[in-house]
């Protein structure tokens, strides 16, 4: 056929073909134009392909939103010793869709992420995963060894290490409870951290730009893009001062550990303008590792959430309302006989003993509960409750940090008829209320410097960048004359010395009243607490604490000691008095307060018993 | 073989192809600066090897619009075995000379790179011009034109089946269809051998399994996005982000890979996104148009086997050319074709400017035996003359090389103006029947005899040849 064909060539001259066949292909392209046309008028005008919007879903995929995150702010101690910050720390990324031999991979990578093989290889063979996070912020030489496998292996291009902040606490459990903690997610959940959350995390800023479809998503270069940078996060500088800091801390590590106690709380407060210069609570926990803890450890500090009866030490407070209302004077005297009855009820001291004809002094000085309860009616009710609230007990101290507890007062009027008189003669010997330590602390500051109740705070300092702005101490109110501290101030230092001879008996032998710590005139006033539970108190176990400031004449550190179960003191204060006594003479020192050197009797040493 | 006919190609044809290569010279390099940057070359990788071979391709065109069209359908039979041997050459290579993507179509010699295909696609033009022009009424019988039309054909698509090439055995079937109706083949031939090619067609989809896939991703290409979906959606995307107007020239954005082949099959996209409606209409157009020219030359060749020719030149570069842009706007499912003149790839850019040479060739031949508007009366009437007897020689004679050498420039009225002398010694020539002109045989009379009607006016107005 085709040699016929051939043949034909050269001696045929052919048919000639018609034209309209020729204008019928023609047509055919005519056709294809407008169809072509009418799809190209659907696609490129109305954008529309089979339901579908195309050029919003062209510029979806193509246009990227990212988060820029801002730093998180530094939080330094008064002195400027950084207690978090931030540190890159590489993470190990992976684009499974371009990983190579997964199941050699998955059994090198293992170990050093701490996984399991079969999980790491469940995610590199999963072909769909484009970006996972394999392990988060790995330790750089586990980063090298990363490194070095992916550089010696021919595992394609899909392992990334890429640094990202991570919240470190460089000084660890140190100032836990009141820097606390971000999670791994960069939000506040306690301490200063949560508290300041929204200034510390700064404003996050954002990318929109136009990104390729390769698997790294680079930019395109063309298209316009918008930032807004992120703003960082402000810097806070606490109240804390690490010295004082430091001691709290390794005096509640002794004491717990000694006393084999349940809890411990230690409170450093300046009373003149409010500011906490050490807190430390029992138990401990290390930021860096805060996943480890229980929930209640972490995201709550003892010293603001803890209610207890202050006990004792509230006698210091009822004195100081009486004085102040005119109620009593310093002079007026009232008869204990160890034990009153009111109300059908037999109210008596802790022995039961009676000490006689008692000045407001004398009751600190024996801390007789029959004595107090007596003062207390004196004050009577209007005037008692009024002053319980003007130093702040039954609410916050609006302290900057979370979770603070209100404490728990039988206000008359809340409680109407259920209200007896009976809660005022036992609120005047400290049962029957309950106070968080912040609270007492900042009313007994009130004692200290005047008669001014301060508004308690730990942050001292807010700087963004280089320009920083002083956190200004407040006055929540004056509640106390001049006269009036003066009075109790002088009552006080009395009944610090009553409590030397517990530290300083054994080496002088002297165990009569005596400078507690010498050279310095403190005060002080010691309180043992029942435990409420269940309705009626624990029988086996007391909360021991002190409450004072030093120096007396001229106060510049409150200071709440307390103790709670402890299992060798019976009533307690045996186990405070001795931390008070400690804290107070490291920190006369530390506050380079000169000494007098004539307070103090023989065989005391200034600075001692070391 | 070089053909002596002085009358001018079709210009507008010729201007429109020198436009398409030159505005796909612009595209190439728009669409593909950041895919070859990605790739670790230089941003002009892609543009640099496109001009090369456009560069190869316009000297093709220069050439194959000096070479009298006739001798292709002396050299058909052997063209077409030659083709066949390089298809069959492509399938028994090993597949890093031939193979990419699954498929085998390439002949790689170290940096050169060439796709037989396209060779196929002219090669079947004319083969099938000079034998269909034979045939004659014969050509409506089944025996005669149909069957040996069909071995043919299926010769050729066998192969592109071995080779794993749908998409060149659908383009190969249009333009092979093209010739055989314009030959005048009956059309109930045609109906059943379309039937007949759909069913097997739509038995070797189902055992490719690329192209069967393609189907279903026409339907829905979103549920798809990982198994050919990508390329559907994407081009959809580039073409609807270009709106009325476009982007901008390079502001394209489906080209930072987003879109693949962006360079290549899916440069229309590209087009799309940066030019807009306006910029897809115009080159639309722009392959109306030459498709208006090039079956006009069809249309007013005298020559069957001219008209074949160009009806299936023509009808590959149209059909080709709409059947790409078809596909990206998802009017019809997804093939691999490339844009005439405007894709990436050498060998199609190449061979595409090639056969436009030859289809210019034959727009110098539409008016042959035509009466001519300049009568000189010096020179006798062409029926007066007996038809030259002497075959076509495939080797012009030495003298006549000779000759050639003092001619004027190959390309058509350029640096003419400078060459009064030659001009009339080219006329004496013409003149005398001497010289390399006289080998060419059919157009002889015709070219005598305008070249000195034309020295008559020549030397009347001044002998500015440009006036002609």
């Amino acid at each position: 056929m085709v040699i016929d064909a051939m043949a034909q060539l050269t001696a045929s001259r052919g048919t000639p073909i018609t034209r309209s066949r020729i204008n019928v292909l023609l047509l055919l392209v005519a056709i294809m134009t407008v169809l072509l046309g009418q799809q190209l008028v659907k696609v490129q005008v109305y954008q529309q392909h089979k339901g579908r919007q195309l050029g919003t879903m062209a510029q979806d995929e193509l246009t990227r939103h990212e988060v820029l995150q801002p730093r998180r702010g530094t939080i330094y101690d008064r002195n400027g010793v950084a207690l978090a910050m931030n540190v890159n720390m590489p993470s190990l990324y992976v684009d499974s869709t371009q990983i190579k031999e997964p199941e050699k991979l998955a059994l090198l990578l293992a170990p050093l992420i701490n996984k399991d093989p079969a999980e790491v290889l469940a995610i590199l063979s999963d072909k769909e995963r484009e970006w996972t996070r394999l392990a988060r912020w790995i330790a750089v030489d586990t980063a090298q060894q990363i490194e070095k496998l992916t550089a010696d292996g021919d595992f394609g291009a899909g392992i990334w290490l890429i640094p990202e902040a991570q919240r470190a606490y460089p000084q660890g459990e140190f100032a836990s409870r009141i820097v606390g903690v971000a999670n791994h997610e960069g939000v506040g959940i306690s301490g200063v951290e949560a508290y300041y959350d929204e200034e510390i995390k700064g404003i996050s800023g954002k990318l929109q730009a136009e990104r390729s479809g390769s698997a790294d998503q680079q930019p395109i270069w063309i298209a316009p893009k918008e930032i807004v940078e992120p703003q960082d996060g402000i810097a806070v500088k606490l109240t804390i001062d690490s010295t004082v800091q430091k001691l709290v801390e390794d005096e509640l590590r002794r004491v717990v550990d000694e006393q084999q106690a349940e809890g411990a709380t230690i409170l450093v407060m300046d009373p003149n303008n409010g500011e906490v210069l050490g807190m430390a609570t029992w138990p401990v926990y290390d930021p860096n590792k805060y996943t480890d803890y229980p929930a209640e450890i972490v995201n709550r500090n003892n010293a603001l959430t803890d209610v207890y009866e202050p006990g004792s030490t509230m006698k210091v407070i009822v004195t100081a309302i009486g004085l102040q209302t005119g109620a009593f004077t310093p002079d007026t005297v009232v008869h204990d006989g160890g034990v009153v009855h009111r109300y059908g009820w037999d109210i008596g001291n802790w022995n039961r003993a009676g000490n006689g004809p008692q000045t407001p002094g004398q009751m600190l000085y024996n801390s007789s509960n029959v004595a107090a309860l007596q003062f207390g009616e004196m004050i009577g009710r209007d005037n008692f409750y009024k002053y319980l609230k003007l130093f702040g007990y039954g609410q916050q101290t609006g302290i900057d940090l979370g979770g603070e507890g209100e404490g728990i007062v039988k206000w008359p009027e809340d409680l109407g008829d259920e209200w007896t008189d009976l809660t005022l003669d036992q609120n005047s010997f400290g049962q029957g209320i309950a106070v968080t330590p912040m609270q007492h602390v900042a009313a007994i500051s009130a004692i200290a410097n005047g008669g001014l109740l301060m508004w308690p705070h730990v942050v001292r300092e807010k700087c963004q960048g280089a320009q920083c702005e002083p956190v200004k101490p407040r006055v929540v109110r004056r509640v106390l004359d001049k006269p009036v501290t003066d009075a109790i101030r002088q009552m006080m230092t009395t009944n610090a010395e009553h409590y030397a001879n517990l530290i300083w008996g054994p080496s002088t032998g002297n165990w009569a009243d005596q400078p507690l710590v010498p050279g310095y005139h403190v005060s002080a006033k010691t309180g043992t607490s029942q435990i409420a539970v269940n309705g009626g108190y624990d029988n086996n176990a007391v909360i021991g604490s002190v409450i004072g400031f030093a120096p007396s004449d001229n106060p510049r550190i409150s200071i709440l000691v307390k103790i709670d179960r402890p299992k060798k003191a019976q009533w307690g204060i045996e186990a405070a008095i001795p931390v008070y006594q400690r804290v107070v003479t490291k920190l006369m020192s530390h506050f380079r307060i000169p000494p007098d050197p004539n307070y103090k009797t023989e065989g005391q040493v200034i600075g001692g018993p070391q | 073989m070089f053909d002596t006919n002085r009358r001018p190609p079709d210009r507008t044809l010729l201007a429109l192809v020198l436009g398409l290569s030159v505005f796909g010279l612009v595209m190439v390099y728009s669409s593909s600066f950041y895919i070859a940057v990605s790739e670790g070359n230089p941003q002009t990788y892609y543009l640099l090897r496109q001009l090369a071979w456009m560069l190869i391709g316009g000297v093709g065109l220069l050439v194959a619009q000096r070479i009298d069209y006739r001798v292709w359908r002396r050299v058909a039979l052997p063209l077409l075995a030659f083709t066949v041997g390089l298809l069959i050459l492509v399938v028994l290579l090993p597949d890093h000379i031939s193979g990419s993507n699954g498929a085998k179509r390439w002949i790689r010699i170290g940096g050169f790179q060439f796709q037989p295909t396209e060779l196929a696609k002219f090669a079947l033009c004319v083969y099938l011009a000079a034998w269909l022009m034979t045939r004659g009424d014969k050509l409506k019988s089944m025996t005669a034109g149909l069957i040996p039309f069909g071995m043919v054909l299926g010769l050729f698509c066998g192969i592109m089946y071995l080779q794993s090439n749908v998409s060149s055995a659908f383009m190969l079937i249009i333009i092979a269809t093209a010739i055989y109706f314009a030959a005048g083949a009956n059309i109930l031939h045609i109906i059943a051998g379309m039937i007949a090619a759909g069913t097997l067609g739509s038995l070797v989809i189902q055992t490719l399994g690329h192209a069967g896939t393609r189907l279903k991703v026409f339907n829905d290409p979103w549920a798809y996005p990982r198994d050919g979906g990508w390329q559907p959606v994407h081009s959809l995307y580039a073409l609807a982000s270009g709106n009325w107007f476009g982007r901008g020239l390079g502001q394209g954005r489906q080209k930072f890979l987003w879109l693949p082949y962006a360079h290549s099959d899916a440069i229309f996209s590209v087009i799309g996104e940066e030019l807009g409606l306006i910029g897809t209409f115009v080159l639309v157009g722009a392959f109306l148009l030459l498709a208006y020219r090039g079956f006009r030359i069809a249309a007013r060749s005298q020559d069957p086997f001219a008209a074949l020719m160009a009806v299936g030149i023509t009808s590959w570069v149209t059909f080709q050319a709409f059947l790409n842009m078809a596909v990206v706007s998802s009017l019809i499912p997804f093939t691999g074709q490339t844009l005439p003149f405007i894709s990436y790839g050498g060998t199609s850019l190449a061979m595409c400017l090639f056969a436009m040479g030859v289809l210019l060739n034959i727009s110098k031949h539409v008016d042959d035996q035509r009466p001519e508007p300049v009568v000189s009366p010096a020179v006798e009437r062409p029926a007066a003359r007996p038809p030259a007897r002497r075959p076509i020689s495939l080797v012009p004679n030495l003298a006549a090389l000779v000759r050639r050498r003092n001619r004027g420039p190959r390309v058509s009225g350029a640096g003419s103006r400078f060459s009064f002398a030659r001009a009339d010694r080219r006329a004496e020539v013409a003149v005398s029947g001497r010289g390399w002109r006289k080998y060419s045989s059919t157009s002889k009379p015709a070219a005598t005899r305008r070249t000195s009607g034309k020295r008559v006016s020549a030397s009347q107005s001044g002998g500015t040849w440009r006036s002609r």
